[in-house]
């Protein structure tokens, strides 16, 4: 073998790089998850309601953003849009991106969760005279959070996963801020792994404080993790 | 604006040969690696094993899929930096380790979930640790994890489009440059969503009527 | 000739004392009974005689094995142990991937290393012996509780053991299934293996059981004969436990 020369000095000496694009992924992550979140409450709102054509919609929805690859649905929008004479930056084509997945799967979630709620309660809602929507908002939504948020949560942290991936449209985010510097230094090992050990740092650390506030709020045990990223 | 034509189509097509190939080399080899590494870290008697295997799920479970494969591929050509290594067996490798440790956070699972008592009626015929598991869990265990692998399996199929980052053309990459090139983008990365679609539907629809035939059975396990 | 020989066990779940200074010698082909109230230890001293649970203190003899709290569950000694001893449980604890003739034959197939022919024909012969000759194909969740338990019986009797435990075997079972579950009983009893009961059937232990020990309270208060014990117990717990259950 030959003589194995690891700088690891190349990331160590800019972490500034690694933290910016932290940070980056950071708010990526934050704002496709709000607007997921909307898009999955609608998405639920829908798929759980009478009307056929409002569940196909939302069913065709769900089912495309699941069984097609991340990286297909992105490039779709990336190449797409601007034929329609949208013109978004990378970065904001990322977001809408990761939005309608984390929608998608959002969706699914709250609709298991509303689902699950008891018939009893929702037929006192009727009796009180209200109606689906308020139903909904108020009884069926509310009840259900409790079995939404572990699953939710978990979701959450796969899209930190998956968000490694806007890189390829050149969106920014931690992935893409050390690919630059990989094209400075051509340390990719030494940069990659660092990448790898801050995904799995920030995963972690954001499991944890999940775990702790579910169990606050909820005081509920999160599920075990089994689907994965991708 | 250049138009599609049977040299896109092929292209398209090595390309979809390329995903199919990665996909199901890594599943066949990540399951046996996943049933091991499952196996060990529900051990109760040897704490190493249970150790390892939990370390080594919990890393790669906190790692995106693209940053392990470029980890990967960088890290064998460090240690093999004279020979030229071929990019699909590094893919493939990448992806069945990856493959593993998911199926074998599944698979772990699985057993855990096979009760306790079967573990004692198989000990008290007299069967060993290593008989117990092979003819009393294992196989109610896999019967457990068949709807959460069909869901993994899916995710794979998905996933493969990651090898992008090393210069491999799957059927994603294919598509995006015969995008680009035919400028073209919703006919041509239509059509690849679709096939991935046609692809994963049907195993998203055998997943969910299997998680419901086995939650009825689980009713009456004894 | 004296196939169980406990002497002075204590066996503690923790800080809770549960078997306190346990002696008992079973003879071969005997047929005991084990009776008293619930948490008494009943079941825990039938498990620590196929050391599904370890001991504490004091010594346990099963057919010349010395079994101590050193012996870990999956060793060799235990395991050619366990070969004569069936053990049969409350939940009756089937395979439920494997039908009734599978789940019976298993045995012999892994441990006893025998080839499927010759022991599918045992196993057969044992589902006649419980009266199930007609369900070999049937999966568990196609067969009643009684069923289940009787493969259950059916399995261990399969193995040829010399001694037999069962664990409240019917108190899992609705009544009308009881009767053809102790009926197989009193065939196994016939058939001249030692059998240790723990039971709540009193009827059964009055007309098919040598011997009655009375448990109460982690400790053996009576043992002698079923009709002596049941109507002139000699113990105030006994004599309450009895008045109770007739």
């Amino acid at each position: 073998m030959d003589f194995i020369d690891l700088r690891y000095y190349v990331p160590l000496r800019h972490l500034d790089v690694f933290a910016r694009g932290l940070l980056l992924t950071i708010r990526l992550v934050a704002l496709s998850c709000t607007f997921g979140l909307a898009l999955g409450i609608i998405g639920a709102f829908l798929k759980t309601s009478k009307n056929r054509i409002l569940y196909i919609m939302s069913n065709a929805y769900v089912m495309f953003f699941r069984n097609t690859p991340l990286l297909v649905q992105i490039y779709f929008l990336y190449f797409a849009l601007p034929t329609l004479n949208i013109d978004m930056s990378a970065d904001n084509t990322a977001l809408l991106a990761l939005s309608l997945i984390f929608g998608a799967y959002a969706t699914e979630i709250i609709r298991g969760g509303i689902e699950a709620v008891h018939n009893n309660f929702i037929e006192a809602g009727f009796s009180l005279g209200m109606n689906s929507l308020q139903v909904f908002r108020h009884i069926k939504l509310p009840l259900a959070m409790k079995a939404i948020a572990p699953p939710l949560s978990n979701q959450i942290i796969l899209i930190v996963l998956s968000s490694a991936i806007v890189g390829q449209i050149s969106g920014r985010d931690l992935l893409y801020e050390a690919s630059l510097l990989d094209s400075r230094y051509f340390r990719s090992f030494e940069i990659y792994t660092v990448t790898a050990l801050i995904y799995f740092l920030f995963a972690k650390v954001l499991s944890i404080i999940f775990y702790k506030l579910n169990k606050k709020i909820f005081r509920q045990e999160p599920p075990q993790r089994l689907s994965s990223t991708l | 604006m250049n138009s599609i034509g049977i040299n896109e189509l092929r292209y398209m097509l090595q390309g979809l040969s390329m995903t199919l190939r990665l996909w199901v080399v890594s599943f066949f080899f990540g399951m046996i690696m996943g049933i091991i590494l499952g196996i060990a870290k529900s051990n109760h008697k040897i704490k190493v094993f249970r150790w390892i295997a939990a370390a080594y799920i919990d890393m790669i479970r906190g790692i995106p899929l693209i940053v392990f494969i470029l980890v990967g591929y960088f890290g064998a050509n460090y240690l093999g930096s004279d020979i030229d290594l071929p990019r699909f067996g590094v893919a493939s490798a990448v992806l069945s380790l990856y493959s593993a440790a998911y199926l074998g956070e599944i698979f772990r699972s699985g057993i855990e979930s096979v009760h306790k008592n079967q573990w004692e009626a198989a000990s008290a015929l007299g069967f060993s640790y290593v008989q117990s598991l092979r003819y009393v869990i294992i196989p109610q265990a896999i019967r457990i994890t068949i709807p959460s692998t069909i869901g993994f399996l899916i995710g794979l199929l998905k996933g493969t489009s990651m090898v992008i980052v090393i210069s491999l053309t799957d059927l994603t990459t294919a598509s995006r440059r015969i995008a680009e090139h035919t400028r073209m983008p919703f006919l041509v990365l239509g059509l690849a969503a679709m096939v991935y679609f046609v692809l994963n539907y049907p195993l998203t629809k055998l997943g969910e009527k299997l998680e419901e035939k086995y939650k009825i059975k689980k009713g009456s396990l004894t | 000739m004296i196939i169980v020989k406990l002497k002075d066990v204590h066996k503690y779940f923790g800080s809770l004392h549960v078997l306190k200074g346990i002696s008992l010698s079973v003879n071969e082909k005997e047929s005991v009974v084990i009776m008293g109230p619930s948490g008494s230890g009943k079941s825990t001293m039938l498990r620590c005689i196929n050391h599904l649970e370890t001991i504490n203190s004091g010594s346990i003899e099963v057919d010349g094995e010395l079994l101590t709290s050193e012996i870990t569950q999956h060793s060799a000694s235990i395991r050619k142990l366990r070969e004569r001893i069936g053990f049969v449980f409350q939940g009756f604890n089937l395979f439920p991937n494997l039908t009734a003739l599978e789940n019976v034959s298993i045995g012999l197939k892994v441990v006893k290393k025998m080839d499927k022919q010759q022991a599918e024909e045992i196993a057969m012969n044992s589902l006649e012996q419980v009266g199930l000759k007609d369900k070999p194909s049937s999966y568990p969740d196609q067969l009643s509780g009684g069923q289940q338990q009787r493969v259950a019986i059916a399995r261990s009797l399969a193995m040829q053991p010399r001694l037999m435990l069962l664990d409240e075997i019917t108190s899992a079972l609705d009544p009308e299934l009881i009767k053809g579950v102790l009926e197989t009983l009193e065939r196994v009893n016939e058939l001249g293996i030692t059998t240790i009961i723990v039971t709540h059937e009193m009827n059964f232990a009055e007309k098919s059981a040598d011997r009655i020990c009375f448990f109460y309270n982690g400790k053996i208060l009576e043992d002698g004969n079923p009709k002596e014990i049941i109507e002139h117990p000699k113990s105030i717990e006994a004599k309450n436990f009895f008045h109770a259950l007739k």
